[in-house]
């Protein structure tokens, strides 16, 4: 990779060099997450209609926040980088890789899992088949912006996933616990970025015309 | 056919480091603040507003300003002229290292 390169990439990687989108994604994640295991532990309808809520609410309330905050800590420290929105044709090739891989994943364990997918029934193939599509999605991520850390996010989900998948889960709990585990990880990974973001970057002078 | 076609003049004012490095950072991005183009370039606040400048009167650049609550914040984005020049810039250093290794 020359200078030139290099320069693309942290320019393209720049969105995640202070954690937030991943800290507050994460928290949004995560209480999703909860609340969904919750209520299949629980039984109580209430919690279901809370995290059915919390996912059409908080997810567009988040993608707010972080714009908030970068708005006011990131752009101020180290500047503001508007970047082009994906084409059509990309967003169909992520969104169907992404599907071929869970429906891959979902037929794989359905036809040769065994064991695997005695308890469950069939929601384990479908939040199987899910968790390895996102452990795929983060690890080309994290491959194709040379972010080391998004990877702790593929290894955690791979492994939930794996592990889950011999528990006696049905699909809601699965993937709560999956969103609960993946936006846990996204907190500790994003938060840790973030507090490093800030200790490296004092706040620059402000823009005189 | 000489074989030193590459040895043409390239784009003297892409050429320049730190205007390469500028136009290296808004191909990437769809616009990028002064801000951000200080801390990759490492140019000073006098030095980056120079090179913007030739770059915006080569016609490769487009140079907005706008205000961010009370704050004003100036952004460079390249213009497709910039971004055929760029790519034939890149094209000739690639010609160029092929040629000479």
């Amino acid at each position: 990779m020359n200078e030139i390169e290099r320069t693309q990439q942290r320019t393209r990687s720049y969105w995640f060099s202070d954690g937030i989108a991943e800290l507050v994604g994460g928290i949004a994640m995560a209480l999703v997450g909860f609340l969904m295991v919750a209520s299949e532990r629980t039984g109580v309808d209430m919690l279901a209609t809370m995290a059915l809520l919390a996912m059409i609410l908080l997810f567009p309330a988040s993608a707010q926040l972080v714009r908030l905050m970068k708005d006011r800590i990131t752009h101020t420290r180290t500047g503001y980088v508007k970047y082009p929105r994906p084409t059509m044709s990309k967003r169909r090739k992520i969104i169907i890789l992404s599907l071929l891989i869970s429906v891959a994943s979902a037929v794989f364990v359905a036809l040769w899992g065994g064991e695997y997918t005695l308890d469950g029934g069939v929601g384990k193939v479908f939040f199987v088949g899910a968790g390895t599509g996102m452990a795929v999605a983060f690890a080309v991520r994290a491959v194709r912006l040379r972010l080391p850390r998004l990877f702790a996010s593929a290894v955690v989900l791979a492994a939930m996933t794996t592990a889950s998948g011999f528990a006696d889960f049905g699909f809601v709990e699965g993937m709560g616990l999956l969103l609960a585990v993946l936006g846990s990880t996204s907190v500790i990974t994003g938060g840790v970025t973030l507090a490093i973001y800030i200790s490296r970057h004092p706040k620059a002078p402000l823009e005189t015309l | 056919m000489t074989g030193f076609e590459f040895a043409a003049d390239p784009d003297r004012v892409i050429h320049e480091p730190a205007r390469l490095k500028i136009m290296s950072v808004l191909s990437a991005a769809e616009s990028a603040d002064f801000i951000y183009l200080m801390g990759e370039t490492g140019l000073t606040r006098g030095n980056l507003s120079v090179q913007l400048t030739r770059l915006k009167e080569a016609g490769y650049i487009k140079i907005a300003k706008e205000f961010v609550g009370n704050s004003p914040r100036t952004t460079a984005s390249m213009t497709p002229e910039g971004k055929k020049a760029f790519d034939e810039y890149r094209t000739y250093l690639a010609s160029l290292l092929k040629a000479t290794s």
